[in-house]
């Protein structure tokens, strides 16, 4: 029942695909078949779908098909691809970054590298959120009245303590020198009830998607105390980056496709090639536009050392504050 | 059937002793050291739930039979047939809901639900076949139909065989 | 005010519109129907559709219209076969579903639909007159009184424990409350009680819960008990008509839940869910000690009840999410996701920088629930004929819904052989004569018990909050009161009898 707004977010997208592309000839990949770790709704269906509709009406791909498949927060999924390896050879699943974390802590025993990287395809950043009204207008402020008292500032999220609301407060505290552990995180159980607590002033400060941000703050009822990318964001160019202000830390929530492990490596190029043409297209931009993405591509390789960096940084950040 | 209560009540007292034993010993040695400076820990509801569902448990296996009121109430079970309830039945029906869910994934939605639709049925005692595999039929495809193809909700229709063969 | 009834009239009221709002309220109804696509499902599947229409108004207006569908085809749901697909209907099903079996269908389902339209359309009228006053109240409340208010819901649980079933009733709501705790919480890092099992990591689903509780149970009595299938007086069963003795006494309830719903619905961290929980209990403490014992059999005024208040709620819903620009359920954060791609943002400017399409969306929420009245109605007795269909084929038809209902979009086996285990053993408890609506009411609740309370708990570093927040002292008061107030009357009465 639990939404969290990012995901819904993501999720209105296009479930018909009653148009598909007539050219079937010219499509350089016959058909896709997009494996969602998650129910009918969410952001990983959403990402699927979207990126299945631009692929199909670009004329890309022949043809798109959507299996959802819920269960154990994605680790059913990943189990279910990695054991029919062979005769998934037609699929792609759609993951983000969870995957990392999950697996890090346990909760299913495979990790990234069991599967084939195809592209990380979209993203969002991060951003720490404060209400209108609140005291503090730059990060500094913040961080100020973090090291005075640290049990005087409450950051609420949208995501479990060590999940990645809480880690992205955590690495902004840490990279001002506050001590990282002493951060007092307040978890919400979705990201509207999270803005509503700000605005109220349950809490003194939010951690949250930028994207989820950017609407309340353009409307002038939040404050984006610091962004986690590495230059400004073009969707809201007010919001300062954690870079700018002279905290060392970014950090990117992307969304991503693997593939089935010992996929030949001819069908896996193939798979990134058409995804690194979708961004060209027109049909992809409307899709990106209507949900609010940001596109990051990172296509095979980097991906892999993408993934790899991410999860270093994570794993020390958890390690420190004891969650492994 | 005083005792099945009993019975109950003494397979929900076992059941909270474990659960009490989980969040009183198991969960308390895997805190994370983060979580030991929170007001309310992961296992503090399950604490203090675990040990009012022992001692309710306790009460309704102890407690002396009382009166049940008579009522109309529809929600209740008319004990009074119970004798000549359809137990076998009943459990045919359970059996065949578990086939099905193991069947929906090899053999495929469509096929599956079709041999499930018509199976109960004949438990039930429908004897005009042919009128039963044309509503089965019907009733499945157009469900799939809706789902498939207005909606967008993917089931796997066929079989593998099947499957591989129309790609 | 006037100024902008009147845009909202000339949006709303063009012959596309009309149209648009009478396919959105078939479709929301007929899928509505259909176990495990909610409201919230429907709505993401329309969301395209609407989008391609480009006018923001219309698309509103449609959506609208599968908004409220969805939420009566829902409680059709509930009545007919006892199987709620979304939370919000779960409170309908407690007086509905008996008095479908008690060959009264046809009344349960107008009474549903008049209550319905009525807390709607009292929403609608309150939404327009006091949205932007209203934002204010939906930021008053905090972590502690959302607390405080999950402790009054709680008490529906009273309802079902009648003479020799305390006992009973408050352990099933404990075991509830213990399967809410199976898996991961938004409050704590690692996943409890899985048993090193992944597939409960993401807990029980409701959707398995309430089938399990509700609908297999009862499938499962009809094909043991072929007495049971036979409707009593089945030439009732699509008679609509409530006599205006019903009426007189489904009145008053009716006009408090409109209101007290729609303030249950503005507060994003509350919703339907609790604003027909909330009803229900009110309004049982509120009844007489002789309508009491009707609560949880048939009682009109138990069905009167959730039914008003899940629809004012959901109209107040739509408080926070365009004043504020929050959504406080699923829904309305979809809702949110459709305004922003047709390039309209919600919040305190909307009022001022696009009124016609605010004024648009109010007036289009009352024209949703006309309509659907107007439909519906003329289709009721035909509904309630679905009862008639002989058992041997409704009854496989019942259990492949409440199958699909858990797993229609997720594809999840495990979830079904689970929904099948705990269905088999709430047969059991019910032939033991343990009452099953507590473990709903305990699930649901329970979970959202525990985040509240954890986070004011954290925040305040203790239980300072019932002191330092005067509002959420109240409310535990006042939930202590209407736990006690049936006893207390009796008590009074029992010394009045005395005395003379």
């Amino acid at each position: 029942m639990f939404f969290n707004l990012r995901r819904i977010f993501l999720a209105s997208t296009l479930f018909f695909s009653l148009g598909i592309a007539s050219n079937v000839s010219a499509a350089e990949v016959d058909s896709i078949h997009f494996l969602i770790p998650g129910g009918a709704g969410g952001g990983w269906d959403g990402t699927a779908r979207g990126t299945g509709e631009a692929l199909t009406k670009a004329g890309l791909v022949g043809s798109a098909s959507y299996e959802n498949m819920s269960g154990g927060g994605g680790g059913k999924a990943i189990g279910y691809l990695i054991e029919n390896a062979s005769s998934n050879h037609g699929t792609l699943m759609v993951n983000s970054t969870p995957i990392v974390i999950r697996s890090l802590v346990g909760r299913f025993p495979h990790n990234f590298r069991d599967l084939t990287m195809i592209a990380g395809t979209i993203g969002d950043y991060a951003a720490i959120i404060a209400g209108k009204d609140s005291p503090y207008n730059n990060f500094a402020d913040l961080v100020a009245a973090y090291k005075a008292d640290p049990s005087s500032v409450s950051i609420g999220g949208g995501s479990v303590p060590g999940g990645m609301d809480h880690l992205v407060a955590a690495m902004a505290m840490e990279a001002a020198g506050a001590d990282p552990t002493k951060v007092k995180y307040i978890p919400f159980d979705a990201g509207g009830k999270l803005n509503a607590a700000i605005l109220a002033g349950e809490v003194s400060a939010g951690s949250t998607g930028f994207s989820e941000a950017v609407a309340l703050a353009k409307a002038g009822e939040m404050k984006i105390l610091a962004v986690t990318s590495s230059k400004r964001v073009p969707a809201f160019e007010d919001a300062p980056t954690l870079v700018e202000q002279g905290y060392d830390a970014t950090f990117v929530n992307w969304r991503g496709f693997f593939a089935a492990p010992g996929l030949p490596k001819d069908k896996a190029d193939a798979y990134r090639s058409v995804i690194a043409k979708m961004y060209d297209t027109s049909e992809w931009e409307e899709v990106r536009a209507r949900n609010g993405w940001v596109n990051i591509h990172n296509p095979g390789d980097e991906f892999v050392s993408f993934l790899e960096n991410q999860e270093d940084v994570i794993k020390s950040l958890m390690t420190k504050l004891g969650f492994l | 059937m005083l005792n099945l209560e009993k019975i109950i009540a003494l397979i929900i007292l076992i059941i909270c002793i474990v659960y009490a034993y989980t969040s009183f010993v198991i969960m308390q040695a895997n805190l994370l050291p983060f979580e030991l400076n929170m007001t309310v820990l992961p296992n503090s509801l399950p604490k203090v739930i675990s040990i009012f569902g022992i001692v309710i448990s306790l009460f309704l296996i102890l407690k002396k039979d009382e009166d049940i009121e008579k009522d109309e109430d529809q929600s209740k079970i008319d004990l009074n047939n119970v004798l000549n309830f359809y137990y076998g039945k009943a459990l045919g029906i359970i059996f065949l809901m578990i086939l099905y869910t193991l069947c929906l994934r090899p053999v495929g939605f469509i096929l599956s639900s079709i041999l499930f639709l018509f199976f109960s049925s004949f438990i039930l005692g429908e004897r005009k076949f042919i009128k039963l595999i044309i509503i089965c039929f019907i009733g499945t495809t157009i469900i799939w139909l809706l789902l498939e193809k207005v909606l967008g909700i993917y089931m796997k229709p066929f079989p593998y065989l099947i499957q591989t063969l129309v790609s | 005010m006037l100024e902008g009834l009147y845009l909202g009239i000339t949006a709303a009221f063009t012959f596309f519109n009309l149209v648009m709002v009478v396919s959105g309220c078939i479709i929301g109804t007929v899928i509505g129907m259909l176990p495990g696509l909610g409201p919230m499902s429907i709505i993401a599947i329309m969301i395209p559709i609407a989008i391609s229409i480009g006018d923001p108004a219309s698309a509103l207006i449609l959506l609208a219209g599968v908004y409220y569908g969805a939420i009566f085809g829902g409680s059709t749901s509930s009545i007919l076969i006892n199987a709620p697909g979304v939370a919000g209907t779960v409170a309908t099903s407690f007086d509905g579903y008996p008095l479908a079996r008690a060959g009264k269908a046809g009344k349960a389902l107008t009474i549903a639909a008049i209550s319905s339209f009525i807390g709607g359309t009292f929403g609608a009228i309150l939404l327009f007159g006091f949205a932007p006053f209203l934002s204010k109240v939906a930021l008053s409340f905090h972590s502690s009184e959302y607390f405080a208010l999950m402790v009054l819901g709680l008490s529906a649980i009273a309802a079902f424990a009648g003479k020799g079933q305390v006992a009973k009733a408050l352990m099933m709501a404990i075991l509830g409350i213990m399967l809410a705790t199976v898996g991961e919480t938004a409050l704590f890092n690692a996943p409890r009680f899985t048993a090193g099992i992944m597939n409960f990591q993401s807990g029980v689903g409701f959707i398995t819960l309430a089938m399990a509780m509700f609908a297999l149970p009862e499938a499962i009595y009809l094909i043991l008990d072929p007495l049971r299938s036979k409707t009593k007086s089945g030439s009732k069963i699509n008679n609509l008509r409530i006599t205006l003795k019903e009426a007189k006494i489904i009145f008053p309830v009716i006009t408090r839940q409109s209101f007290q719903g729609f303030f249950i619905g503005v507060l994003p961290g509350a919703g339907a869910t609790i604003a027909s929980f909330l009803s229900y209990a009110v309004e049982r403490n509120l009844a007489s000690t002789e309508e009491q014992k009707e609560f949880g059999k048939g009682s009109i005024k138990g069905l009167a009840a959730p039914e008003t208040a899940n629809n004012a709620a959901c109209t107040g819903s739509f408080v926070p999410l365009l004043t504020l620009g929050i959504p406080g359920s699923g829904t309305t954060a979809i809702l949110l996701g459709a305004l922003i791609a047709l390039n309209v943002q919600p919040g305190p400017r909307l009022m001022v920088d696009n009124p016609e399409i605010f004024w648009g969306v109010i007036i289009s929420m009352y024209l949703g629930n006309i309509v659907l009245l107007i439909l519906n109605l003329p289709l009721i007795p035909y509904i309630a004929k679905l009862l008639t269909i002989p058992r041997n084929y409704l009854i496989p038809f019942i259990l492949f819904f409440t199958l699909m209902g858990s797993y229609i979009g997720q594809n999840n086996e495990t979830e079904l052989l689970l929904l099948i285990f705990l269905g088999f053993s709430a047969t059991i408890l019910k032939f033991a004569n343990y009452p099953l609506p507590p473990l709903l009411i305990g699930f649901i609740l329970g979970s959202m018990l525990e985040n509240n309370f954890a986070r004011a708990m954290n925040i305040y570093d203790g239980f300072g909050f019932i002191w330092e927040r005067p509002m959420t002292a109240i409310l535990l008061l006042l939930s202590v009161l209407l736990i006690f107030l049936p006893a207390i009357r009796s008590r009074l009465a029992l010394r009045r009898q005395k005395i003379h």
